[in-house]
């Protein structure tokens, strides 16, 4: 008897791609055209209405000579630092707490722990705003009640605090989203060898760190590119929480493009700004991808 | 002939006449403003009403929405063909400046001579919206900048007041030791820094000084006055904690709050937020206004003017005469600014007499000192500054009073800017459209 067998027959390719080719107009049209539309604007001088003046790539020579630039480049890369400091390794964390079979309300846990990634961050920059405030705020009213009144300052406002204030701030929403991803990496390790490390003499941290760890590492490299692209693409927490202030202290990259194109009508200028920013992730994602790679092999 | 017949006949006749209606004088006018705020709305609403009523082939279509989304909406706007006829909107050339070199906004330099806005209107209507001799907007929404101050609080702490710079530190330093912080600030609201700063800069420069700065774009390192100015506001005031402790932190509406509290006593503001100080305020104190101290004896009382937003045409409507009809309806008729006022607390830019104007007494305090001669009554750097100078004004005020940079290095760095604008055409001497 014929094992049956599916032949792909030319017929149903063709019904494939009528199937995709809706959802493909509409990447085309809303995220392609976009792209390349920003990619031939930066090559323009333009002030968003009236004719556009080709000007090479003046635009991105001009960024890469601007401070405002590298400040906020640096201020992104503080904001990706503290991402993995208090969303990234608290997930980690509490992924390996919670992760074993024998924890009661676990899924309790996970839920509580997730709640925050799916509010709005409008709401979540409002909320951290009040909880900042330096007169009503909770933080200082606690840190009075704690007789400590010369720390009650203004967190948002202070220039040494105000972007570890927002980190916090994102990090809260960020180390429920961590701990999910790492719980399921670590229930799909393999419990054999933490056993034979453990009959080795392992204590929990070795056994966690040389033998867990390795296992998961594919996934903490992804979590890891995930942060940076998150911790780049951040735009709404700073501009709600302290609008790049204190004097452009929070200003990232999105927020000053934001605000050379729209406040000064510099639309050439913002777009090769954002170019720059979309070649670092995707070269950075790239270049991490394919060290673990070679690692491994 | 069959009734259905007939009345398709009649419908397919009336179709057509009534698409091409606006062709037999029918029209709608489209119109583009911010008055969302409910008395605002309710104002504009009223005088929209009139308008039609005067003006019985004119439909008003208006559309209101926040200042940003105008921003963000204007320039698509204007290259279309379907823009709006009338914009209500910001006016100074770092925002209008685009699009008055597109020649998207059409030129009301000879409007304002033919319709008589000269006599009827504020000359800060005319002068903030205006470049190169040629004048592109109707200035509305007049708002000063005196500084409000809680009248029960100085009554019972024995305070004047203050005439002069001299009187207003020792105002302060009162109302410190008696435990209330002098000035009810916030300075994550840009808007508040510019104020701040662009009225005490004010306040230390006479007007021949601001006229060369704004206008031939002197250096502004080169007056002693600048570096005083800053000192005074953003060093000086800073370390004596006459402003909120964490206030770089608070917005404009929290430093408000501690104005409606009692807990600071004065406020730089604008006439604008009248109806707010009212209403959050109501009997629980007295609320006056005086204006910026004089710096010497010599120097003129002043109060920065500004305006809130200007009317202006698109340049591709169809409809321009109905248009201009409209800006002059809402802008220069007396009835309208009586509407303006008595509803929603709004300084339109009519000047003359308004008779049986029934207002709160603070409105009737700031229109007295808009017609007051004695009063120098000066265009904010706000209403003029080019874009990236504007910027550095709201955003950077902080950085003194935070010990980031000192004062000389901030007027570097503005001098700089304003220089920079001024060679890429940005400024009032150098703006061409």
């Amino acid at each position: 008897m014929r094992a049956a067998s599916f032949k792909f027959r030319p017929r149903y390719q063709y019904i494939g791609f009528l199937m995709i080719l809706p959802v493909m107009g509409l990447y085309c049209v809303f995220t392609l055209y976009p792209i390349a539309s920003s990619v031939v604007l930066s090559l323009h001088d333009w002030s968003g209405i009236g004719p556009k003046a080709y000007v090479g790539l003046d635009n991105y020579a001009e960024a890469f000579a601007d401070p405002m630039v590298w400040l906020s480049f640096r201020n992104n890369l503080q904001y990706c630092l503290g991402l993995i400091a208090v969303g990234v390794a608290p997930g980690l964390i509490l992924a390996a707490l919670l992760a074993g079979e024998r924890i009661r309300g676990r899924t309790v846990f996970q839920t509580i722990y997730f709640l925050p990634r799916l509010l709005s961050m409008v709401v979540v920059s409002i909320v951290w705003g009040w909880i900042y405030n330096p007169s009503f705020g909770l933080l200082n009213s606690i840190i009075r009640w704690l007789g400590a009144k010369d720390f009650s300052i203004g967190w948002l406002g202070n220039a040494s605090f105000a972007m570890w204030a927002v980190v916090v701030a994102g990090g809260w929403t960020y180390f429920g989203f961590c701990m999910v991803i790492f719980i399921a990496a670590l229930q799909n390790t393999d419990p054999s060898l933490s056993e034979a490390a453990l009959i080795d003499g392992a204590n929990w941290l070795q056994r966690f760190f040389s033998v867990i760890i390795p296992q998961i590492s594919n996934v903490i490299t992804m979590v890891l590119i995930l942060t940076l692209i998150d911790a780049f693409k951040i735009f709404d927490i700073i501009y709600l929480m302290t609008l790049g202030g204190p004097g452009r202290k929070t200003e990232i990259m999105a927020t000053y493009l934001y605000r050379e194109a729209f406040r000064h009508n510099h639309f050439g200028y913002g777009s090769s700004i954002a170019m720059i920013l979309t070649a670092f992730v995707l070269l950075v994602s790239i270049v991490f991808q394919y060290s673990r790679e070679k690692r491994e092999s | 002939m069959s009734r259905k017949v007939l009345m398709a006949f009649c419908i397919a006749l009336a179709l057509p006449l009534g698409m091409f209606a606006e062709s037999r004088g029918q029209i709608t006018l489209k119109v583009w403003d911010q008055w969302r705020a409910e008395n605002d709305s309710k104002a504009i609403t009223m005088v929209d009403d009139n308008f039609m009523k005067k003006y019985p082939n004119v439909k008003i279509e208006r559309t209101a929405m926040p200042e940003s989304e105008i921003a963000d909406l204007i320039k698509a706007a204007l290259s279309s063909d379907s823009g709006p006829d009338v914009i209500y909107s910001e006016v100074g050339i770092g925002f209008i400046g685009p699009m008055l070199k597109a020649g998207a906004i059409l030129d009301l330099t000879n409007t304002w001579k033919a319709r008589g806005w000269n006599d009827k209107l504020f000359p800060v209507s005319k002068s903030i919206p205006s470049v190169g001799g040629r004048n592109y907007a109707v200035g509305c929404e007049l708002e000063f900048c005196p500084i409000y101050y809680n009248k029960t609080l100085f009554k019972k702490l024995g305070i004047n007041e203050p005439k002069t710079m001299s009187d207003l530190d020792a105002a302060m330093a009162k109302l410190k030791a008696a435990g209330v912080t002098p000035w009810a600030w916030g300075g994550k609201t840009w808007w508040n820094n510019a104020n701040l700063v662009g009225s005490v800069l004010w306040d230390y420069l006479d007007q021949d000084t601001i006229n060369k700065q704004m206008y031939q774009d002197v250096s502004w390192k080169s007056n002693p006055a600048v570096k005083d100015a800053l000192n005074k506001c953003l060093v000086e005031w800073a370390q004596k904690g006459y402003y909120p402790t964490g206030g770089e932190a608070l917005t404009d509406d929290e430093g408000l709050m501690l104005f409606y509290q009692g807990k600071a006593a004065m406020v730089p503001n604008s006439n604008a937020n009248i109806e707010a100080f009212l209403g959050n305020i109501g009997d629980k104190f007295e609320v006056s206004s005086f204006n910026w101290p004089k710096v010497t004896p010599k120097s003129k009382p002043n109060t920065v003017a500004f305006i809130g937003s200007g009317y202006m045409v698109n340049a591709k409507t169809k409809y321009q005469q109905a248009a201009i009809d409209y800006i002059d309806f809402v802008c220069a008729n007396p009835d309208s600014a009586k509407i303006f006022y008595e509803v929603a607390s709004k300084f339109m830019p009519y000047k003359k007499a308004i008779p049986n104007l029934k207002v709160p007494r603070l409105v009737a305090e700031a229109r007295a000192a808009l017609t007051d001669s004695s009063l120098l009554l000066l265009p904010g750097i706000n209403m003029t500054a080019p874009p990236e100078v504007m910027t550095f004004l709201e955003t950077n005020a902080v950085q003194v009073m935070t010990k980031q940079i000192d004062v000389p290095g901030w007027i570097d760095q503005f001098d700089s800017l304003w220089q920079k604008s001024k060679a890429e055409g940005m400024t009032l001497s150098t703006f061409k459209w």
